[in-house]
């Protein structure tokens, strides 16, 4: 496993989470505590092994592709934190364009 | 009589027998609910209106299809979906979310008769291990409330433990259901993963999570079972196998001897406390008395079980919470100029401090040059974990151990040190990498009182074995060692 301190500031961005400097220092902490933990793993021969993702592999099936009821539009957009003519509304993606609503 | 505290066979029999009502059971669920919520701090919401209402319409419910969960009120996990009702999963980033849709646990609930009375408080998501990580505060322990009642489905546990509900619905990711039971003196069940539909559950890690029930005693466990579990052509991970009836399960439940596994590591870890391990021995010798084979077996990798967890449960996490973003649903922060800052702020206040610790160890561990050194490898030492256990299944039946490693600690004497945390997930994590059906039973109680659950491992989609041997204990061995208290509350 690779060492080193962990780039918090950067997996924060990836995770679109923003630190206050104080959550910054706590975290850079408990990152670094846990893969200083997760090492005990190295110890572990799994040349040959297959990963497992699901307990029970090879299970899942997919359900026959048949129309069914659902939530409707009305439902889905009345519990948006904002709504406009049947839109979500979002702030401008870009830097510095005013919302114009 | 005290209605609240009956296990629902029992209150089936009275509501047969034409001596109560419906409305006389939630009445004294919310007479409960209302002396000691100050106190407890089980419910984010209650119903008590709606809960009424639905008694009294429940006089019209077939006869002939009034089966044992008629009539009885029950509590809901708030990290299960109710229609028309708020789902927080205790945190701030969902508030005024309210759900379009029922999950398929509460579409079954429904329809056998059963009322829901609330939805109960749990840590953030459903991570954390003593139910002080909820945005609405910390449920208290009704044995001791100056201790945690467990986690992290804490509100359900102290709920059913207090009278405030006859059983409930909560979710077990690595111990969320059979924890808190442990530590409230109540009776918790994770069934195999696939066996109960987890359509509207709020998906924390999808290859750990398992709706599971806290109730009274094993058979009303096996009750909620026989009810909820069952393929669900919504959920892709349901399986098709047919769910055994209550007849079929107890059969024999009292002549039936399995072999049971004691895992030796289990007993070798460090930092199990002396009484959790002088309650394993003593349930161990009395089950030996009375005919049932014990053998050794060996789980090796048991000790590489909680960084395998922990790596598995984040990177899940990540992946399953980048879905809160405020656009959608739930809470949005004020004050962006733009998208992206509208993201992170609703994000940043959101969510809280352990939920952002999990998304960013998950982050870091699917990022790019990680991914293969620390999720990919934590899901190869899952397998062999999973592999442990098939060796010792060959050699026996079931599998016995502790629940947790420690008594359940004072309010905020953990909280500040995560990876303490964490390792009191060490004996139960290892059913939900692996898959298996637990449950969590009161088997002794502390020298100050408080309570210590043991639980019962066996083979996928064999929790009829389980049921049988701990309703055994239960009924033959537990009031021997343990002469009936009543709790406090």
């Amino acid at each position: 496993m690779k060492k080193g301190k962990v780039d918090v500031q950067h997996i924060a961005q990836l995770a679109r989470l923003h630190l206050t400097p104080e959550e910054e220092k706590e975290l850079q902490k408990h990152l670094d505590r846990m893969l200083e933990y997760v090492e005990i793993l190295t110890e572990v021969d799994v040349s040959d092994v297959e990963p497992m993702a699901y307990p029970h592999e090879g299970s899942q099936r997919l359900r026959s592709d048949t129309p069914r009821p659902g939530i409707n539009r009305n439902e889905a957009l009345g519990i948006a934190p904002d709504e406009f003519f049947f839109l979500y509304r979002v702030p401008s993606p870009l830097k510095g364009v005013k919302d114009k609503s | 009589m005290d209605l609240s505290k009956r296990p629902i066979y029992e209150l089936h029999q009275l509501l047969q027998a034409g001596e109560i009502t419906p409305l006389d059971l939630v009445d004294a669920v919310l007479d409960k609910i209302e002396a000691q919520e100050s106190t407890l701090n089980a419910y984010i919401d209650t119903f008590a209106e709606e809960a009424r209402r639905r008694a009294v319409e429940l006089e019209d419910f077939p006869s002939e299809q009034r089966g044992y969960l008629f009539g009885i009120p029950m509590a809901v996990k708030d990290n299960i979906v109710v229609k028309g009702f708020q789902t927080t999963c205790g945190s701030r980033i969902l508030l005024g979310f309210r759900s379009p849709y029922n999950a398929t646990v509460v579409e079954r609930l429904l329809k056998h008769g059963g009322i829901i009375v609330g939805k109960t408080n749990l840590d953030e998501f459903a991570m954390g291990a003593t139910g002080e990580f909820s945005y609405f505060g910390p449920s208290r322990n009704p044995v001791d409330p100056e201790r945690v009642p467990g986690g992290s489905s804490s509100g359900s546990a102290v709920a059913v433990a207090s009278g405030e509900a006859i059983a409930a619905l909560g979710s077990d990711t690595g111990g969320s259901v059979r924890q808190p039971a442990s530590f409230t003196g109540i009776v918790g069940l994770k069934p195999t993963y696939g066996r109960v539909s987890r359509y509207g559950l709020v998906a924390f890690a999808s290859s750990l999570d398992q709706i599971g029930f806290l109730t009274r005693d094993v058979k009303d466990s096996a009750i909620l079972f026989t009810h909820l579990a069952g393929f669900d052509p919504l959920d892709s991970t349901s399986f098709d196998l047919p769910v055994p009836s209550l007849t079929e399960i107890f059969q024999d439940y009292q002549t039936d001897r399995p072999t049971i596994g004691i895992p030796r590591e289990y007993l070798e870890t460090e930092g199990l406390d002396s009484e959790v391990r002088a309650v394993t021995e003593s349930a161990i010798r009395a089950l030996e008395s009375h005919g049932f084979q014990i053998r050794w077996v060996s789980l090796p990798h048991t000790k590489y079980a909680v960084a395998t967890y922990q790596l598995i449960c984040t990177s899940e996490a990540s992946s399953n919470l980048a879905r809160y973003d405020g656009v959608r649903y739930g809470f949005r922060a004020s004050g962006y100029e733009d998208l992206q800052e509208m993201y992170t702020l609703t994000r940043d206040q959101g969510f809280g401090p352990e939920v952002k610790r999990r998304i960013l160890l998950g982050t870091f561990a699917l990022s790019a040059g990680y991914y293969d050194a620390y999720y990919l490898k934590a899901l190869k030492v899952r397998r062999l974990i999973r592999q442990d256990f098939d060796e010792a299944f060959q050699e026996v039946d079931l599998i016995l151990g502790p629940v947790s490693p420690v008594l359940p600690p004072k309010l905020g004497e953990k909280i500040e040190d995560p990876l303490a945390l964490y390792l009191m997930d060490i004996y139960t994590v290892t059913a939900n990498l692996a898959g298996l059906p637990a449950l969590s039973f009161p088997a002794g109680k502390s020298k100050t009182g408080l309570p210590i659950g043991l639980q019962f491992m066996a083979p996928p989609f064999e929790e009829s074995r389980i049921f049988r041997v701990a309703r055994f204990f239960e009924e033959y061995i537990y009031p021997a060692i343990e002469p009936s208290q009543d709790l406090p509350f």
